[in-house]
């Protein structure tokens, strides 16, 4: 299954749910999740038109069967939780009224018919984290995700907290991992995430949700796995809330990355930047699916994404789809997605200083790739990046 | 010793003959200024002497320090000892002034024979020269050319030039888009490039860089072949006159 590239297969979504993860005498004790309900939810969004037009360039099937073997039990190694103004503890041992705290937020902000996945997840999950933060911890939160597994993470950052967290993905085998934020009143998110192992299958949602003056900021550096589907969600729900995300990936031979990008905009006078840059570096597939969702109520919004794409193997295949939908007037949206090759301008530019073609073509990647990558992992995630390309 | 000979060159850039039959000779030491109106070949000379892409040499020879030109690559002029100071120089964000420059030297090095620069030594000659050209250290850390004005860029190249040390420096349209004060920084960065081992040529619409850098041979390029040369004089004489007086 390295590539996974044809035609949609026609699988009886649902019944493959049922037979799999579907069955409640499976079910463990999690008062954290109410199953039943989200069984029933994942039924019928598994079922609808907007998953098969979700994921009509991967199959989803490969990923609902992977996920009725992953390990439930899985969790990520933390660190920097044992410091002033951070909380952590397993789901399983939090005290009851924490565990229904989870299941409202599973079941009021977790609850999207676009991340069908999520839900599976959810289920196949016995175990997670919720990490809460208040104040400013000196140290980041680093999460390092674990071998295999279903993994979900609850952080809530409280009124004015600011935190950066450290997120690495070390998986081998099958992935399925949530990550959900709830970012108060004036707190700011600091994300640095890297997903860079190549033979892997791993499914993401990353999903934060802005109240008032709340800001995030996303620097992600991810390769192409065996499949690799990576959903971002973020909900500005609050007027003032910002975000900026900047993201650098790179598909080799035989590798498949699709990623699923959600900005919405509930609120007026919300902020938010995405720019993303990727190449094709081998005979691989990549995806990326933007879009700006600009809810009505939501005036002085200001949205701007750019996805560009470089091929530089003949045999990449690189697809980005721009999507808006903007339902307030005055608002400012701007979007731009490309697909092309190394600017010949910028080529002859440092041939005509010497620097021979092949350098020069080095030099133009990486620089491509650099100015949608900053912070502790970027040298890590330039390494690797670097030693892709052709 | 002649640095550039160019003997009856034609050129054609998509379908369209630009340059009819044009001979030029620069020696070493030698300041050459070609000057024209719009459209005359100018441009299309420098980035024909480059290599860009695109210029189709359909007649005549350029021979650089007694090598054929015209069959090298761009980087491979570059190694001879050939500069091109862009008209428009290129931004390339992600990319610091600091990697390009340092790219480009140790890529001279190496084509050369010669050991690279430690980064030590390369980051004094580079600060030195910025400071010459009255740009901030800070550049360096910038991407290449990347939100620098118009000024900025052009003290950029000449800074370019000045490190890499060429042969011949071909200076295309240096002077326009500069005030008055970049217009002398960037003069004096010329004239202390100047010496009896190499060689300026310097493609110009305006002959008020000329008051700055003054050229041994001034050339007047009009449809595609150099109509008239001359000293400094000449210059003088299209000021007052325009450039309608030669095409005829």
């Amino acid at each position: 299954m390295a590539r996974g590239m044809r035609q949609q297969p026609t699988v009886d979504v649902p019944a493959a749910v049922d037979s799999q993860i579907g069955r409640p005498e499976h079910d463990i004790e999690r008062p954290w999740l109410d199953a039943a309900a989200l069984r029933d939810r994942a039924r019928a969004t598994l079922a609808s038109g907007l998953t098969r037009e979700l994921w009509k360039y991967t199959p989803i099937k490969g990923f609902i069967e992977a996920m009725s073997h992953a390990d439930g039990d899985a969790m990520p190694r933390l660190r920097g939780i044992d410091q002033p103004g951070v909380r952590a503890a397993p789901l399983a041992s939090l005290a009851p009224e924490q565990q229904l705290r989870v299941r409202e937020i599973v079941a009021a902000q977790l609850n999207h018919e676009r991340h069908p996945l999520a839900d599976l997840t959810l289920l196949c999950a016995a175990n997670g984290w919720l990490i809460e933060v208040s104040g400013q911890p000196r140290e980041a939160i680093e999460i390092h995700h674990p071998a295999a597994g279903a993994v979900p993470v609850f952080l809530l950052l409280t009124a004015n907290a600011e935190v950066t967290l450290i997120e690495r993905l070390q998986a081998e085998g099958f992935l399925a991992q949530i990550l959900h934020a709830e970012v108060g009143p004036g707190a700011r998110l600091h994300h640095h995430r890297a997903a860079l192992e190549k033979d892997v299958a791993h499914y993401s949602l990353l999903s934060v949700r802005l109240q008032r003056n709340a800001s995030f900021q996303l620097h992600q550096a991810m390769l192409g796995g065996k499949r690799r589907r990576a959903e971002v969600h973020v909900v500005l729900a609050g007027d003032g809330a910002e975000a900026d995300m900047t993201g650098a990936y790179l598909i080799e031979d035989g590798q498949h990355l699709d990623q699923s990008l959600l900005v919405e905009h509930r609120a007026g006078h919300s902020t938010s930047r995405q720019k993303f840059h990727g190449i094709g570096a081998g005979k691989g597939k990549s995806v990326f699916n933007g879009r700006i969702h600009i809810h009505p109520g939501a005036p002085k919004s200001d949205a701007a994404l750019s996805n560009r794409n470089l091929a530089l193997h003949a045999d990449a295949e690189m697809n980005t789809k721009p999507e808006l939908e903007i339902y307030t007037d005055d608002v400012r949206c701007a979007h731009g997605a490309t697909v092309g090759q190394l600017q010949a301008d910028s080529l002859f530019y440092l041939t005509a200083r010497g620097i021979p073609q092949a350098t020069a073509r080095q030099l133009l990647a990486h620089g491509f790739l650099r100015e949608c990558l900053s912070g502790p992992l970027v040298e890590a995630a330039t390494a690797r990046l670097l030693a892709a390309l052709p | 010793m002649n640095l550039l000979e160019i003997k009856d060159l034609h050129v054609n850039v998509a379908g369209e003959s630009i340059l009819r039959g044009l001979n030029l000779t620069v020696g070493a030491g030698e300041v050459h200024a070609i000057m024209g109106p719009n459209g005359s070949g100018k441009s299309t000379l420098a980035n024909v002497l480059a290599g860009r892409p695109g210029y189709e040499i359909e007649a005549g020879e350029i021979v650089f320090l007694e090598q054929t030109l015209t069959t090298l690559e761009p980087e491979q002029r570059a190694h001879l000892g050939l500069f091109l100071a862009f008209q428009y120089p290129v931004e390339i964000p992600g990319v610091s002034n600091m990697e390009f420059l340092k790219a480009a030297l140790d890529s001279l090095h190496a084509a050369r024979g010669l050991p690279q620069v430690s980064t030590v030594d390369f980051m004094k000659r580079v600060r030195s020269l910025a400071g010459t050209l009255d740009l901030s250290p800070e550049f360096l850390k910038r991407g290449v050319n990347e939100g620098f004005s118009g000024g900025e860029k052009k003290r950029n190249e000449i800074l370019q030039m000045l490190l890499l040390e060429p042969r011949l420096a071909v200076l295309d349209e240096t002077d326009s888009g500069l005030d008055i004060d970049a217009l002398q920084v960037v003069a004096r960065g010329v004239n202390s490039f100047r010496g009896a081992d190499n060689g300026v040529l310097m493609i110009t619409h305006y002959q008020r860089l000329l008051d700055h850098v003054v050229p041994d041979v001034v050339h007047v390029l009009s449809a595609g072949q150099i109509v008239r040369s001359g000293d400094k004089s000449l210059a003088l004489e299209l000021e007052a006159k325009g450039y309608g007086w030669l095409a005829a």
